[in-house]
């Protein structure tokens, strides 16, 4: 197993990226508008449907393209900073296209001769990462001749190999089948357990949602929200949180719930749904959970109602998801 | 301890140094433009005036003509006179505007911008390694035809007067190649299209001989002609051109092309990736 050099850890709780007021427009179109963001190590997931601003917000935290407006730091350094900034920074890109002749070996190598490496060190560099992500074997032939999974491996290797400290990858599980999508995901969590930050974007959500530590969302440009996934899910009042509760009285707990206020005087639980079969149950929407969940506990310690079971029924990335940047269902 | 050895260490990675990788870059741009997959056509290109005086050798021989006498000295000046405005123009033009352009098309440049070497470097390195390529095709194109000439003449190769007519043309064709080349990388730099301002410039240094002295000084070929050791074709009509000695001429074209190659880098260094709308 090749050794991965140790990270340094950021110094303090500083973030590793942090967009303050970040706006891009391309001539009179929005690419992203006012996104404040604060990015720390682990897996942080960026999602949104095409359009959404996604591919440009990395371009900008990259380097590859300047904000319009505001200030963008990556790693204590301005983005334009090449030099400081791309030892300790790795970026996939969407752009799925390499030099002409090119083959894979050669490719992470010169890469690492581009960072100033001697040859004897980024050869042995260039095969630690082409193991890592398992195309030692392949590395030899024309990168033309890759298939789409090959040419994401062969990207991430280049970046892999001079271990930065931060990964942006733009789509990277796009293309691969779903054993290589498993094992890129394992890739992933080691990197971030080694003390690495990733920021992925992905269409690909219930992977994302497995990975990732935290959320932001995209949407038509606009920062749609960010934080875990349930706090992303709490932070957008506009929208209920949905519960399935099993108990053996489940017309009593809609009567509370319907008629129980949270603190700012919203009621704790908008919409209910009585089953008798399979099991009695109950499903309630609230766009306060944790008032409800408060006011849950105070009923059962007051018996006025018994709980079985309490599960969440949209509490994941796809509902998130569709919920903030998806149409509203009619 | 070998670099193997040393990353089975968990520990620091090996010792890099950013000026090793700003002379990789330059080798790396310099080994993508002679690819012969890629540099056929100005490997081409840059034989054509050997090939002019080869065919026009053997054409002789079967004369039973002496080549020599049949080649006038006023003939290779007029060859190369063909050469500049023609092989070299149209190589470098293809040669700098690609370094820029075929990136951006190829949508590869990123990998570059992505890398820890300063945009400015970058853009130096292409500057360099676009020159050292032109050097190695079009100044040693020049030198073969020059060579292949005085071979022809039966005139001694090593002899003073040879070797300063092979230096002094082949010097000619190397400063040729720095401004043009400036010239074309700085259009490819900032111009998506940069074939209407090479087809522009071209017209201006084919029409030079008809401006008045104080516009023929702004060219390239104004100062190229001062430079070439053969006598200037003579045209029926056209403004004489002012003189400019040797050393004067060859001054303003190296200072000519360090303005033209640093504002190129520096557009270079200011370009935005988003491959399509790149400004």
């Amino acid at each position: 197993m090749p050794t991965p050099a140790p990270i340094r850890p950021p110094a303090g709780d500083a973030p590793l990226i942090r967009l303050e007021s970040v706006s891009r427009f391309y001539g009179d179109v929005l690419g992203v508008n006012r996104i404040s963001l604060e990015i720390g190590a682990g897996i942080t997931s960026l999602i949104g449907p095409n359009g959404a601003g996604k591919s440009t917000l990395l371009n900008l935290i990259a380097g590859l393209i300047r904000p319009t407006r505001g200030r963008i730091t990556v790693l204590g350094h301005d983005p334009g900073d090449a030099e400081a900034l791309f030892s300790q920074l790795g970026f996939c890109t969407q752009y799925d296209s390499f030099p002409a002749g090119a083959r894979g070996r050669e490719w992470v190598r010169q890469n690492l001769r581009l960072h100033g490496y001697r040859r004897a060190d980024a050869e042995a560099l260039a095969e630690r990462a082409l193991a890592r992500v398992g195309m030692t074997e392949a590395a030899g032939r024309r990168l033309e001749s890759y298939s789409k999974g090959m040419r994401q491996r062969i990207r991430l290797a280049q970046i892999l190999a001079y271990e930065p400290r931060l990964l942006i990858l733009d789509e990277p599980l796009n293309g691969l089948d779903p054993l290589a999508r498993s094992e890129m995901a394992a890739l992933f969590r080691a990197l971030a357990g080694e003390g690495r930050g990733l920021l992925i974007s992905s269409h690909i959500l219930h992977e994302l949602e497995a990975l990732s530590d935290r959320v932001i969302l995209l949407r038509d440009g606009y920062l749609a929200g960010e934080g875990g996934i349930a706090a992303v899910r709490e932070d957008i009042r506009e929208h209920d949180l949905q519960w399935l509760i099993r108990c053996p009285r489940p017309a009593r707990l809609a009567a509370l719930g319907l008629e129980a206020r949270a603190g700012d005087g919203r009621p704790l639980c908008n919409q209910v749904r009585i089953f008798d079969r399979p099991e009695p149950a109950l499903l309630l929407a609230t766009a306060a959970p944790a008032a409800f969940f408060l006011a849950l506990n105070d009923w059962i310690a007051r018996g006025e109602i018994e709980v079985e079971t309490v599960t969440p029924a949209d509490d994941n990335l796809d509902a998130v998801y569709r919920y903030l940047v998806e149409e509203e269902p009619a | 301890m070998s670099s193997a050895a040393r990353l089975e260490a968990p520990g620091a990675l090996p010792a890099r140094e950013p000026a090793r990788g700003a002379r990789a870059w330059v080798g790396y741009e310099l080994a993508r433009a002679l690819r012969p997959r890629r540099a056929a056509a100005l490997y081409a290109l840059a034989l054509l005036p050997a090939l002019a005086v080869g065919l026009l050798g053997w054409v002789a021989r079967l004369h039973g003509a002496e080549a020599g006498a049949m080649m006038s000295p006023g003939f290779y000046a007029s060859l190369f006179e063909l050469e500049l405005k023609t092989v070299i123009f149209l190589g470098c033009a293809w040669l700098f505007i690609q370094l820029v352009r075929g990136e951006l098309t190829g949508r590869t440049l990123h990998y570059a911008w992505l890398a820890p070497v300063r945009r400015s470097r970058l853009g130096w390195g292409k500057y360099l390694a676009g020159e050292l390529a032109a050097l190695a095709i079009f100044a040693g194109g020049t030198l073969l035809s020059r060579l292949l000439l005085l071979w022809l003449r039966g005139q001694p190769l090593l002899a003073a007067p040879a070797l300063r007519s092979l230096f002094g043309y082949a010097g000619a064709a190397a400063l040729a190649c720095l401004g043009y080349g400036a010239v074309f990388f700085l259009f490819g730099a900032c111009f998506r299209q940069a074939l209407f301002p090479a087809l522009a410039f071209y017209g201006w240094e084919q029409i030079n001989f008809l401006l008045p002295s104080w516009l023929q000084r702004c060219s390239m070929i104004y100062y190229l002609h001062a430079l070439r050791p053969g006598a200037l074709p003579q045209h029926a009509w056209g403004f004489v051109p002012p003189p400019i000695s040797i050393a004067a001429a060859a001054a303003w074209l190296l200072a000519l092309s360090g303005v033209l190659a640093g504002l190129a880098v520096r557009r270079f260094a200011r370009l935005e990736i988003y491959y399509g709308g790149e400004e």
